[in-house]
């Protein structure tokens, strides 16, 4: 179970984020949904520590935790990004490896080998040389989906997923996130979407914008 | 012929002068030029020292100053003006420390503009894999960095082959000193047109190796 207790967020003294709380059962995805500028990406983003957020806790099994602190986050939190964020300098395969060797001290062929039941999963195969700029946008997504996995997150967020996606590769991605729901992953899903989350929610929430 | 084969080894042993200081030049202000591209570019580096100025603007200034000031005169600086106040270089080192730092500066500014295009998405998505800020700058930052500057830098590397034949101003026998000295000795232009064709070979070298590493870096986009 993950919790976020009375998060609060501003910027330039304008409250984004004003005492939110959510949380995630073991096995759940929840959907964070709310008009454009509410302020989801944001919440987000102090979620997984990229920003810190003025107040509020974070429990992960009702033990705190801090996601700015580095160590906390190692291996406990995921975010797939709406750009993906892949590495452009890195074929597929560097790019999932890459972590999993340097944080988890993994060696090369246990990181390969790590890499590639994923990959399989996330029906990949062939593209391990390729580099990003090879890929179509559902191909860079589900890298990025890989890339997060390969560091064996419990929670895994993802930021608008569906976004690049045309409805049919929507709904192979949203098949992706339930096959997920196992292992005691917690995944939280920011979208517009809303047939997206339909597909996939166990939970919705409604960010609203402040006043 | 007998004469080009005659003057042949004083250009020669010239033209290896040249290419230790161009060499050895490289080799230190480059990676001296990043240090300081990220002294410009880093948060960590605006806190003001003693309430007077912060490394950032130090580095700043520096850059202005070797910059705007003739490579020649910080040649001279360093060889003959340091010695008064009882700093010495031997001729050779004097000329490296002049055109390393003086490149240096230059590299800098061509590496602070190739880090400030990397996208702050790419330290972010690092960040979340766990990857701390040196993991980071080696592995995903510095590869695209490379990749951006590899043109200007170019463009300097093959400055530097002409510019270090500035270092005959402090009695170093560089491939132009030698054309210069049989010309003047032996009355005829074919020295000078030699040393020509040695820097021609030289700067074309330059190019090969720099499309060679352009196109390594072309694998990707
Ligand atoms: N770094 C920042 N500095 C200042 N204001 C910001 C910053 N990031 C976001 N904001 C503001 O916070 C508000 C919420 O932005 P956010 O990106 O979280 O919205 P969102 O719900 O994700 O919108 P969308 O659905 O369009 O992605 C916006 O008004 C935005 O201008
Ligand atoms: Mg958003």
């Amino acid at each position: 179970m993950f919790r976020a207790i009375n998060i609060s967020k501003k910027f330039n003294d304008k409250q984004i984020i004003g005492n939110f709380s959510l949380e995630v059962p073991n096995n759940k995805i929840l959907c964070i949904v709310g008009p454009s500028g509410a302020g989801k990406s944001t919440l987000l983003r102090c979620l997984t520590g990229l920003e810190s957020a003025d107040s509020g806790e974070f429990y992960l099994n009702n033990n705190k935790f801090n996601p700015t602190n580095a160590n906390d986050k190692k291996s406990t939190i995921g975010l797939v990004s709406q750009d993906f964020g892949l590495f452009p300098n890195l074929t597929v395969m560097e790019n999932v490896i890459l972590a999993p060797q340097l944080v988890l001290k993994l060696s090369k062929e246990e990181a390969i080998k790590k890499a590639k039941k994923l990959i399989r999963t996330l029906n990949l195969s062939g593209k391990e040389k390729l580099y990003p700029y090879q890929l179509s946008g559902g191909q860079k997504q589900r890298v990025a989906i890989v890339r997060t996995l390969a560091m064996s997150p419990k929670i895994i967020c993802y930021d608008e997923p569906t976004s690049a996606l045309d409805p049919k590769l929507s709904e192979e991605v949203g098949k992706i996130l339930n096959q997920l729901k196992s292992n005691n992953i917690m995944q939280i899903v920011v979208t517009h979407d809303m047939d997206f989350a339909k597909q996939v929610a166990d939970d919705i929430i409604t960010v609203k914008p402040l006043p | 012929m007998d004469y080009i084969i005659n003057i042949m080894p004083s250009l020669l042993s010239g033209a290896l002068i040249t290419l230790k200081v161009f060499f050895w030049t490289l080799i230190i202000s480059i990676p001296l030029g990043i240090i300081l591209s990220l002294g410009l570019t880093s948060k960590f580096t605006n806190k003001k020292m003693l309430k007077i100025f912060s490394i950032k603007q130090l580095i700043e200034f520096y850059i202005w100053l070797m910059r705007g000031t003739p490579l020649l005169l910080q040649l001279i600086f360093v060889f003959y003006g340091l010695p008064i106040i009882g700093i010495v270089f031997q001729r050779y080192d004097a000329a490296l420390v002049a055109f390393s730092l003086n490149y240096a500066a230059y590299f800098a500014e061509i590496f602070r503009g190739g880090f400030q295009s990397i996208p702050k998405s790419q330290y972010e998505s690092a960040s979340m894999l766990g990857l701390n800020s040196w993991q980071t700058t080696r592995k995903v930052i510095i590869p695209q960095v490379l990749k951006i500057v590899i043109p200007s830098i170019g463009n300097e590397v093959i400055n530097l082959v002409k510019d270090s034949s500035l270092v005959y101003v402090i009695g170093i026998g560089d491939l132009l000193q030698a054309g210069n000295i049989a010309t003047a000795r032996d009355v005829t232009l074919l020295p000078l047109i030699l040393v020509a064709l040695i820097y021609l070979l030289l700067t074309a070298l330059c190019t090969v190796v720099l499309r060679r590493i352009e196109k390594y870096y072309s694998s990707w986009r």
